[in-house]
């Protein structure tokens, strides 16, 4: 009882810690507030019963990282050729009440992203992996990684008429 | 856009309590009922490493990617006779403090070279297929960067050789690099040592308080000691070393390229070369004499893009003095037509470097990192390029 009362502490500090880290990755890639709620309750779940061991917090960040990555990848899949409810997508996007317009038009446009590419910029520019650690989450060569962010910038260059990142 | 926008806009990702609440309430009924948690654990799981349909060999480099942090890019080759690239440096700096390294001799494969930790060799046992359309496999990943190439019927190039000298006038090395169609990664070697090459800043390595990367003297020894630095674990699954020692390696420009020698808490010992993901120079001469101190050539065929569509040059030797003796002032806008691209592969700069030749008189600089310069390197320059490639250019 007691060991199962430390897990169940353990699991809540972990999601306390690591929330908006995994909700993020997965409302950007699914765009859908459900299928994102979905993910996130499969992520903490999946990483309560498995119990994976890790020698340091990062190797833990990474497993959960990973982890949803590939989630919101079978959710994914398939989806290119079914129908995509866009309605549903923008109402995610409104309803997330950002301060901001401006908050509001770069979310939106990262989103707008075909996946490969916004799976890169979410994990590098939002959660400021380096290269080599995005690299790794995804699966991909470095190469991989910058020619998508690449890509990535040049096409939200054009939607927010805006360099997207500043390097400086 | 700066970081504190993104990591505002990413405060504003947040879930619900609610759904906070719900998945506590799950873990606790399946803690109460064992039954219930298996059957969830099958229905739901998902592997926690990214699962790439390949031959062993690359599956066991990929996952281990976080240990190798390897980094090479889509290029093409120049022909040589293995004659290797010869700068004369008018910095007499670089002259007298130049690395001796070996004559060429075969590379090794990096997987050949690198221990593997068991938690590493542990994962890549581990995986669960994922249907391949969500992942990168290789041939996705090199087609990832070529996706605009049109296919012109021809197989995938390689070198002809996996292996290849360099000699400057301060000493000689050896390289190492593979087509990505080979999916193998690079290594390069110097003064008997294999390193790997990694990218991004030298920040992300150092000690803030040492600050490296701004102190690196300009003039500086190759495998010089500069000091010891506390490195945090950037590459996943590999345990960082409580120690690193970092070198300074001698460049032309010296303050972005050193060398770092990990030992992670097995012993095993890795020799990293870090680049500056984003370095850039004032003048296309001063990027190509950074370049050109550790140029180096292989056997293979030059690929020059056009129209989506690869060309090949018979003899690139007069192709690549042309670009490596172009001059220009750094500007902000590319004007005209991009007219063709050329490929080089180096050591340095992520692993190659593309050069878009535009027909206003411009050159688009794209290293391996992605980071991007242009040059405005005049008219005639261009147009001789372009000529040379049409010349001597066959589909």
């Amino acid at each position: 009882m007691h060991t199962e009362e430390t897990a169940i502490q353990e699991l809540e500090q972990t999601i306390m810690k690591y929330k908006r880290t995994i909700y993020g990755i997965a409302l950007t890639q699914l765009k859908n507030r459900h299928e994102a709620d979905d993910v996130f309750q499969d992520v903490f779940l999946l990483y309560f019963l498995k119990k994976p061991e890790f020698d340091n917090e990062n190797a833990k960040k990474a497993w959960l990282i990973k982890t949803t990555v590939n989630k919101c990848r079978k959710y994914n899949y398939g989806k290119w050729n079914t129908h995509v409810d866009k309605s549903a997508e923008l109402e995610t996007i409104d309803k997330i009440g950002f301060s901001s317009e401006y908050d509001r038009d770069v979310y939106s446009a990262v989103t707008q992203l075909p996946p490969k590419l916004s799976e890169a910029v979410y994990l590098r520019f939002f959660l400021g992996l380096s290269v080599n650690e995005t690299a790794s989450m995804l699966g991909i060569t470095g190469s991989a990684v910058s020619m998508r962010l690449k890509k990535a910038e040049k096409l939200l260059k054009v939607n927010l008429e805006d360099d997207f990142y500043d390097k400086k | 856009m700066t970081k504190n926008d993104l990591k505002r806009i990413e405060n504003q990702l947040e879930p619900d309590d609610k759904l906070v609440q719900n998945v506590i309430e799950k873990a606790v009924q399946f803690s109460a009922n064992s039954e219930m948690a298996k059957d969830y654990l099958k229905s739901h799981d998902v592997s926690d490493t990214i699962t790439v349909k390949h031959n062993r060999g690359y599956r066991y480099i990929l996952s281990a990617s976080a240990a190798l942090a390897l980094v090479f890019g889509a290029g093409a080759y120049m022909r040589s006779n293995n004659v290797v690239k010869t700068h004369t440096s008018d910095a007499s700096s670089t002259e007298e403090n130049a690395a001796v390294v070996t004559d060429s001799t075969p590379e090794t494969s990096v997987t050949e070279n690198v221990p593997v930790s068991e938690s590493i060799t542990e994962a890549v046992e581990s995986k669960v297929d994922i249907p391949d359309s969500t992942l990168d496999t290789p041939d996705n990943v090199a087609d990832e960067s070529e996706s605009e190439i049109k296919d012109d019927g021809r197989s995938e190039w390689k070198p002809d050789r996996t292996a290849d000298s360099f000699e400057t006038e301060n000493g000689n090395g050896q390289a190492a690099v593979l087509a990505p169609a080979t999916d193998e990664y690079r290594s390069f070697e110097m003064n008997d040592t294999t390193y790997y090459f990694a990218c991004g800043n030298k920040g992300e390595i150092y000690d803030p308080e040492h600050m490296i990367g701004n102190n690196i003297p300009n003039i500086s020894y190759i495998n010089e000691f500069l000091t010891n630095a506390e490195v945090l674990s950037m590459f996943g699954d590999i345990r960082p070393s409580a120690q690193a020692e970092v070198y300074s390696l001698q460049f032309a420009d010296p303050g972005y390229l050193v060398a770092v020698r990990f030992i992670d808490v097995n012993g095993d010992e890795r020799y990293y070369l870090f680049a500056d993901m984003d370095h850039s120079f004032d003048t296309l001469e001063e990027h190509l004499l950074a370049l050109n101190i550790d140029i180096y050539t292989f056997d293979g065929t030059a690929i020059i893009r056009r129209d989506g569509v690869r060309s090949f040059v018979d003899d690139d030797s007069t192709l690549k003095e042309m670009l490596l003796s172009a001059n220009g002032e750094k500007t902000d806008t590319a004007y005209g037509e991009a007219l063709c691209e050329i490929f080089l592969d180096t050591p340095i700069y992520g692993g190659s470097v593309g050069y878009t030749v535009y027909s206003d008189g411009y050159i688009g600089v794209v290293n391996g990192f992605g980071s991007e310069s242009i040059y405005n390197v005049g008219t005639e320059t261009t147009a001789q390029m372009v000529s040379y490639i049409n010349e001597n250019c066959h589909e």
